[in-house]
């Protein structure tokens, strides 16, 4: 069953007094529980793909349906709900809220729900353990490393079990080791809890795993293969 | 974790610009409640010197066309002396007066044997003056009211008080003889021998050389009249004044009408004026500190959030609606307020505590001698400034907010 159906979707920004075409006509859709990588150089678009997928952008042209709803229907405020409820985000730069604990970041989602603390506590110190940090609950992101900050966040983009979890280039500020696993380990997640995954790297190394791999070039899909990961 | 403690953290995150901030807050807190405490303490300076020093009494009642006309015609506008006879048993039927005390304002010549001058002069029955003394919160802290010389007594009607112009300019001294000449309630010209028994600071530079204070009896020989000029009545406490005020209308309309009942503030044209004069200024500074405080705040605000641009976009991608941005910030904006109250009132207790202790004397306009400097901690006006302050810096946090708000997800993430 698909989840995100990008249809015919173009995307323009200002840049000066010129206009970039980011997306010229993009049609993707993902299904439940796939885990699917974006890839393709520096400026092929994979970012813009990625946002519009997560709902905090909107086409030029074209749309979006999530749940077979057009987002651009939605109002700002039911957009913002169905993110918090549907779908997750990895940042590049991890996007730690650096005044709170690894936990408290965790819980932020469920408090935007209006989850209490002591019930959002206990389902973020259970996702800090699937992903290895349950003994770096109270650190500051600061204190913690790069990958250690990566794997808070994807505690923290599941916190709300949604059905589709959006990475942009998540492993873009790791080391290759470090890379691999946060690869893996959302690999591990999207089978063990059947969340979607949508990636962007322009690291082909990092494809080995996945379901599915949509190459984009100059703001178009060249390739969209899906493949039976090793 | 809630959103209050998220809110202060977001404010420790910069602590010397909140420490700055909350500082801005607290010291506009402090100085519109400094202001405002002095503010009191002179509107009730001002009250205590018309009604005790003045010996004005809450409530004056005199004959209806007195004020135009005494001068002209005193005898036609005096109160009987049967009907002021009736007003002075009044408090042993009404617990709420403390004294009825009739008094008398008149001008003549002070005669001193080679010199001689016009006089301006109160009258009062002397051991009414003590009341009004006694019942003072101001006079009974400040310094003597005489400066030389001993206080009137009933006992010895033909003793008067000068000013010191009047002793200057008449070459007189204590126990002087004096000559007071003045036109009768007739018309006729009358004279009475006095003596001087005490010398006083005059309020008024204008009346230093003019004004003397003599009992009432010795007035009333002087004019010759059992009558008196004014009526004031001193009450035992202030927030009996509108029924006893109504009390004295009926009482007056018993006894033939024909008299004005005023309360001390519509006859106290100094406490009037200084009141509106003193509530302009302090219009003026609240306003100016309205504008350093919200500006202070609202840059505080502007700059945590270009600061924190990215993180309101990852908030926002992670679900936070606009509305949930907006309140983050009015948090840290409200929290602002409740530290520069909470300052602001610990620098207020500061500056009444060190003025309490110090003690320092000064001499209000309308006493002419020196009282203790106060400045009062008002509650009303603590409860309402720390009110405002919080609702000021809550709103002046949620503009930026709004703006903050409203931007894209996308340039907010890609914000460097």
């Amino acid at each position: 069953m698909s989840l995100v159906n990008v249809l015919s979707a173009r995307k323009t920004y200002p840049l000066g007094d010129t206009w970039i075409e980011a997306l010229r006509g993009v049609d993707l859709t993902i299904a439940e529980g796939e885990f699917v990588a974006v890839w393709g150089p520096s400026g092929s678009g994979k970012s813009t793909l990625c946002h519009l997928i997560g709902v905090i952008d909107q086409p030029t042209a074209g749309r979006v349906e999530f749940d077979g709803v057009d987002v651009l229907s939605l109002s700002d405020d039911a957009r913002s709900d169905l993110r918090n409820r549907k779908i997750g985000f990895v940042f590049q730069n991890f996007n730690l809220v650096p005044v709170l604990s690894a936990l408290e970041n965790v819980q932020l989602p469920l408090q935007m729900l209006g989850v209490t603390d002591s019930g959002s506590r206990k389902l973020a110190l259970e996702m800090l353990e699937k992903v290895g940090l349950a003994d770096h609950a109270s650190h500051w992101p600061k204190k913690l490393s790069g990958g250690q900050r990566q794997r808070v966040a994807i505690a923290r983009a599941l916190i709300n079990r949604p059905v589709v979890i959006v990475a942009d280039e998540p492993t873009a500020n790791l080391d290759s080791e470090n890379a691999q696993r946060i690869i893996d380990l959302m690999r591990s997640l999207n089978r063990e809890f059947r969340t979607s995954f949508v990636f962007s790297t322009h690291d082909e190394r990092l494809l080995a795993s996945v379901d599915r791999k949509v190459h984009l070039q100059d703001g178009l899909i060249t390739e969209d293969v899906r493949v039976t990961p090793a | 974790m809630n959103w209050f403690v998220f809110a202060a953290r977001n404010l420790l995150r910069n602590r010397r610009r909140s420490a700055v901030t909350i500082l801005a807050a607290a010291f506009g807190f402090a100085a519109v409640n400094v202001f405002g405490g002095f503010t009191a303490y002179m509107f009730d300076n001002l009250r205590d010197g018309f009604i005790y020093a003045g010996g004005n009494g809450h409530l004056q009642v005199y004959r209806t066309g007195y004020k135009e006309n005494a001068t002209t015609d005193p005898g036609g506008y005096l109160v009987p002396g049967d009907v002021y006879d009736r007003l002075t048993h009044l408090p042993e039927k009404d617990d709420r007066i403390l004294l009825v005390a009739g008094t008398m304002e008149l001008t003549g010549q002070l005669d001193a044997g080679d010199r001689a001058n016009i006089f301006v002069a109160k009258a009062f029955q002397p051991s009414h003056r003590d009341v009004f003394f006694k019942e003072s919160k101001t006079l009974g802290r400040g310094a003597s009211f005489l400066d030389t010389g001993d206080s009137l007594s009933d006992e010895n009607p033909n003793e008067i008080g000068i000013a010191h112009g009047v002793e200057r300019i008449l070459g007189l001294g204590l126990e002087s003889d004096v000559a007071l000449m003045a036109r009768t309630v007739d018309g006729q010209i009358n004279v009475v021998d006095a003596v001087v028994r005490n010398t006083f600071a005059s309020p008024s530079s204008e009346l230093d050389e003019k004004l003397i204070v003599l009992p009432l009896k010795l007035a009333q020989d002087l004019v010759q009249t059992e009558g008196v000029g004014r009526i004031a009545i001193l009450l035992k406490h202030r927030h009996d004044l509108p029924a006893v005020e109504q009390a004295l209308r009926e009482f007056l309309e018993a006894e033939g009408g024909g008299y004005e009942v005023k309360r001390w503030d519509e006859e106290s044209e100094l406490y009037q004026l200084t009141k509106k004069m003193f509530n302009m200024i302090f219009g003026i500074v609240f306003f100016i500190l309205i504008v350093i405080v919200s500006m202070s705040v609202m840059n505080t605000m502007a700059m945590a959030i270009i600061e924190r641009t990215t993180e309101i976009g990852t908030l926002r991608a992670l679900g936070l609606r606009r509305a949930g941005v907006i309140q983050l910030f009015a948090m840290e904006g409200t929290l602002i307020g409740i530290g520069g109250a909470m300052a602001g009132l610990l620098l207020s207790v500061i500056v009444w505590a060190t003025i309490k202790v110090q003690a320092p004397m000064w001499t209000p306009p309308t006493i002419g001698r020196k009282v203790p400097l106060e400045i009062q901690l008002v509650p009303e006006y603590l409860l309402m400034t720390s009110v405002f302050l919080i609702v000021l810096t809550l709103a002046a946090a949620i503009l930026p907010a709004r703006k903050a708000s409203s931007q894209g997800i996308v340039e907010a993430l890609g914000h460097v």
